[in-house]
């Protein structure tokens, strides 16, 4: 997954527009509830080619932190 | 756990629903209408099946097994397995079973039991006919499988208010000759990710834990209603689920492409269209059908079976995986065909 669609699938998640989605982005400012994160956790799931943990999406502050879990 | 057989044939299938549902925008007096609308849309759930305080799981399972031995012509004289799966049963004891083979007027040369299990539930019931047709002991086996799940929820909590339903069904098993692969999977591990913590032998109800309060995201419940924790569920559905299934369609010989129909347990549109893309089905073919009804949990497949059935004629249905996933952690899968099985249209009584 490029870092484009990583932005598209990540502003899906949060309700925003992809040209929203920055690396500072603090996700607790956003749709950021139990939803979000597994959605997200699918999301980065498939990014990275790992099985990721829910702990890990949970200690995501910001869109940056997805994109490292993601290896992107 | 693999297993294979050679001895049986699903005959028929039924459901029931409770015919009082409720449609879960009407309830912004809890939360508000974008709240409901964001979970709707991810889950594909708008309206919920909610029983009577009156009924019972065994009742709606009874329904569904009077409408099929009835539509199928069968001497009832003739089943002599009866196996009833719930986690809603009448009594804490005598098992349910018991109650319903006296109430369908069964022989009193019959095995009868319960089995404690439930989104995966439907597929044990299943493998349990089996082997007792197998074994040659039984020649005929209803199943029954169903849950007045909803009884365990709170009206307060979102990730299981607007999620489940209840529903019943009965499936005929009979001698046959259809090849069928089992794969039963078990994690005890995640038993705390959907369970009722109080109100059993290990925590029985007290004043205390029996008084909702305040939860995770605003949830409310108390101790005796059902918890589920939606992240490590869909989690644990939607990498375990396209593994089994997919190893168990290259036992059988077959390409996913093969598979004329996925009948998985209906979690939510949401598990369901995340399993397909993984293993690149259509959702013709790995239907969601409960968007009005619910997560019925032990009833689900044989739900979806039923409310989809018209939409069969048109397919053979001579390769199906049938795959049940939830509570345990317990997760089962079969191959089947469902060709020459009768499925009747789904009943709400």
């Amino acid at each position: 997954m490029d870092e484009k669609t990583f932005h598209e699938e990540v502003a899906k998640v949060l309700l925003i527009e992809p040209h929203q989605v920055s690396d500072d982005l603090v996700l607790d400012e956003q749709n950021w509830d139990s939803l979000a994160q597994v959605s997200m956790l699918l999301v980065v799931d498939e990014a990275s080619g790992r099985k990721i943990e829910s702990g890990e999406i949970a200690g995501c502050k910001t869109v940056g932190d997805l994109k490292r879990l993601a290896g992107l | 756990m693999k297993a294979a057989f050679q001895s049986c044939r699903i005959e028929g299938i039924a459901a029931a629903v409770p015919r009082q549902q409720v449609d879960l925008t009407s309830l912004t007096d809890t939360w508000d209408l974008k709240t409901i609308q964001k979970i709707t849309t991810a889950t594909g759930i708008t309206k919920v099946r909610i029983a009577l305080p009156s009924v019972t799981a065994s009742d709606l399972c009874f329904s569904a097994a009077q409408t099929l031995i009835a539509a199928m012509n069968i001497d009832a004289g003739t089943i002599d397995g009866l196996v009833f799966v719930t986690q809603s049963p009448d009594f804490p004891l005598p098992s349910t079973g018991p109650i319903l083979q006296h109430r369908l007027g069964l022989k009193k040369d019959v095995v009868t039991f319960d089995i404690n299990l439930g989104c995966s539930g439907y597929v044990y019931g299943l493998l349990q006919a089996d082997l007792m047709i197998h074994s040659g002991m039984c020649r005929r086996v209803l199943v029954l499988s169903g849950d007045t799940i909803t009884r365990y929820v709170s009206d307060k909590d979102r990730s299981a208010r607007m999620v489940f339903g209840d529903g019943g069904s009965a499936t005929l098993v009979a001698g046959g000759n259809e090849r069928e692969l089992f794969d039963m999977k078990t994690d005890g591990s995640g038993a705390a990710h959907i369970i009722v913590s109080a109100g059993g032998h290990r925590r029985p109800s007290t004043s205390d834990n029996t008084v909702p309060t305040e939860r995770e995201e605003g949830n409310i419940r108390s101790d005796a209603n059902l918890y589920m924790n939606g992240m490590e569920v869909t989690t644990f559905a939607v990498r375990e689920i396209p593994e089994i299934v997919s190893q168990l369609v290259k036992d059988a010989g077959w390409t996913i492409n093969d598979v004329d129909l996925f009948a998985l347990h209906q979690a939510n549109a949401f598990i369901l269209g995340y399993i397909a893309k993984k293993l690149r089905v259509d959702t013709q073919r790995m239907p969601f059908a409960c968007g009005e009804i619910g997560n019925t949990s032990a009833a689900s497949i044989p739900v979806m079976l039923a409310q989809k059935v018209g939409q069969f004629a048109a397919r053979p249905l001579s390769k199906v995986v049938l795959c049940g996933f939830g509570v345990g952690l317990s997760w089962g899968a079969m191959t089947t065909s469902l060709a020459d099985t009768r499925i009747l249209p789904l009943q709400e009584v």
